[in-house]
């Protein structure tokens, strides 16, 4: 039968095919500006196609025109949730290229600072993901460990979420006697939050939502160079802290935590477990916390040696590098970012082939992106 | 360790310069451009996995970096390999699914691409966006 319009009724329109959903750009899910191209069959997802580029800003071009120390407080915007890590690949960089050592008890404060991000960015992490899953409860129970944790950060640095406070040879400030008490009362709450939070998430609706979707098996891991707990909820131990010790990570003693598994469930218990890790290295560097100068002098301008330089740090979401290349001048010739979300989403077209769409969001959330990351 | 005789089996030289100046292991500057293809084959059968896939403008030509790392112990090679702007170079998607977009990003913003890429397209520049921004010879006014 003709319409009128040029279809015929029945033949083709009862069964839909290539049917394609944009799951974002703005799509809560997505955190930020990604889209997912889906080719649909029903429910389930066919194939996938990832769009970047939505929040690219240039910064590797950026960085060639500015000055190493004007670069300094553009590394917290990247990754917005664990800024600190991120400042830390980069002065780690440029202390490696210069020769500068910082002293140690600026080693200890670095650790201190940058385990509670990474506790902060977890808790993020969990807070969202459970969002993304229907749950808005754990939000605001996360959110109000991470506010103890913000505050911390305002005390030391005077900001909140982009601290900017590493430098070259050391910390801009050295940790105040109302931090250290502040530490002291996050750390007595802390442990008890993790289990209540545990015990509020761990319902029956969120174990059915994320047990067995989503396997990354250890092949995946080395094929695609997935890092951080992704790459340890598969049972990969690897850990940059533990492989390539910087700082003073060698002196503390702590277990990296790893699941066998490789589903979304694995991958978010691995996240949960090294939120006790870093309480450990915590209460250890703190009780290791030497007297002494919080920096090494430095030099007012920087100007790298000609040569390329590669740190690595483990950020919250696995293995950040950060390459210069220096020519003598104030400025990089090259910037690069190795970035650790950006390496682990490479995986997730095809990930989501084959999982229905209520799963996509779901292992989509375990991955833990953050895009302007991603996108630079 | 198998990648101790990398300098026999392929036409390559060594660099010689510390982890502690650099934060590389080992570098090597590949004079076969076909060959790396083989070479991160070899770096896969020892597990090593690909942490990235670079490149910078040194004024005559761009220079790839191919770094491959280990995941237990460190141990952070980088391959280097000199191409000409915009010259065809042989993909690793075949051995390593991690090059797919650390290529795109390489085309995107050097301009060279990759034979056998199955998908290669501008992956962070906007849609019709013109030239190769990370090339010395790029300025922000073309925008």
């Amino acid at each position: 039968m003709e319409t009128g319009r040029g279809i015929k009724m029945g033949s083709e329109i009862g069964v839909m095919k290539d049917f394609y959903i944009n799951m974002g750009p703005q799509h809560p899910s997505t955190h930020g500006v990604l889209r997912l191209v889906l080719k649909l069959e029903g429910e389930r997802v066919i194939t996938s196609e990832t769009v970047l580029g939505y929040a690219h800003r240039g910064v590797e071009k950026m960085a060639e025109s500015k000055s190493y120390i004007q670069m300094m407080p553009v590394m917290d915007r990247f990754d917005y949730v664990s800024a600190v890590l991120f400042e830390w690949g980069y002065i780690g960089a440029m202390e490696r290229a210069l020769g500068v050592v910082p002293t140690e008890r600026a080693e200890y404060i670095r650790v201190i600072i940058g385990e509670l991000n990474r506790i902060a960015s977890h808790f993020v992490w969990v807070g969202a993901f459970l969002l993304d899953l229907g749950a808005f409860t754990p939000l605001l129970w996360v959110f109000d460990a991470r506010e103890k944790i913000m505050d911390m950060f305002e005390e030391v640095s005077g900001q909140r979420m982009t601290c900017n406070y590493f430098r070259v040879g050391g910390v801009k400030d050295d940790i105040t006697p109302e931090f250290l008490k502040m530490c002291d009362d996050f750390l007595k709450m802390i442990r008890g939050r993790v289990k209540d939070t545990e015990e509020l998430i761990e319902s029956i609706i969120f174990l059915e939502r994320v047990k067995d979707i989503g396997f990354i098996t250890k092949q995946d891991v080395i094929n695609y160079g997935l890092t951080g707990p992704v790459a340890r909820g598969s049972g990969v131990n690897y850990d940059v802290r533990k492989s390539e010790p910087y700082s003073v990570y060698d002196k503390i003693d702590f277990e990296v935590p790893l699941e066998e598994k490789g589903d979304c469930f694995a991958r978010y218990r691995v996240r949960m477990r090294e939120i006790i890790q870093s309480i450990r290295i915590i209460e250890q560097a703190l009780a290791m916390l030497p007297e002494g100068p919080h920096a090494e002098k430095a030099p007012k301008t920087i100007k790298l040696p000609e040569g390329e330089y590669y740190y690595a740090v483990e950020t919250a979401r696995g293995n950040l590098g950060v390459y210069l290349r220096g020519d003598g001048t104030a400025k990089p010739s090259r910037f690069k970012l190795r970035d650790p979300a950006y390496s682990n989403l490479c995986i997730i077209d095809n990930l989501i082939a084959g999982h229905r769409i209520s799963d996509v969001v779901a292992i989509l959330g375990s991955i833990d992106i953050v895009v302007p990351e991603i996108d630079r | 360790m198998a990648l101790v005789s990398l300098t026999d089996n392929f036409k390559m030289e060594k660099i010689e310069r510390t982890y502690q100046q650099t934060g590389f292991s080992q570098s090597f500057l590949l004079k076969d451009k076909e060959e790396i293809v083989k070479v991160a084959g070899s770096f896969k059968s020892e597990e090593y996995f690909l942490e990235t896939i670079t490149a910078f403008d040194k004024a005559d030509g761009i220079r790839m970096l191919y770094v491959f790392n280990k995941q237990g112990n460190v141990d952070r090679n980088v391959v280097y390999l000199d191409a000409a702007y915009e010259e065809e170079l042989v993909s690793l998607t075949g051995v390593y699914e991690a090059a797919v977009w650390f290529e795109s990003e390489v085309f995107d913003m050097f301009g060279n691409t990759f034979k056998g890429h199955p998908c290669l397209k501008r992956l962070l520049t906007p849609e019709g966006f013109k030239g190769f921004p990370l090339l010395k010879t790029w300025k922000p006014e073309e925008v």
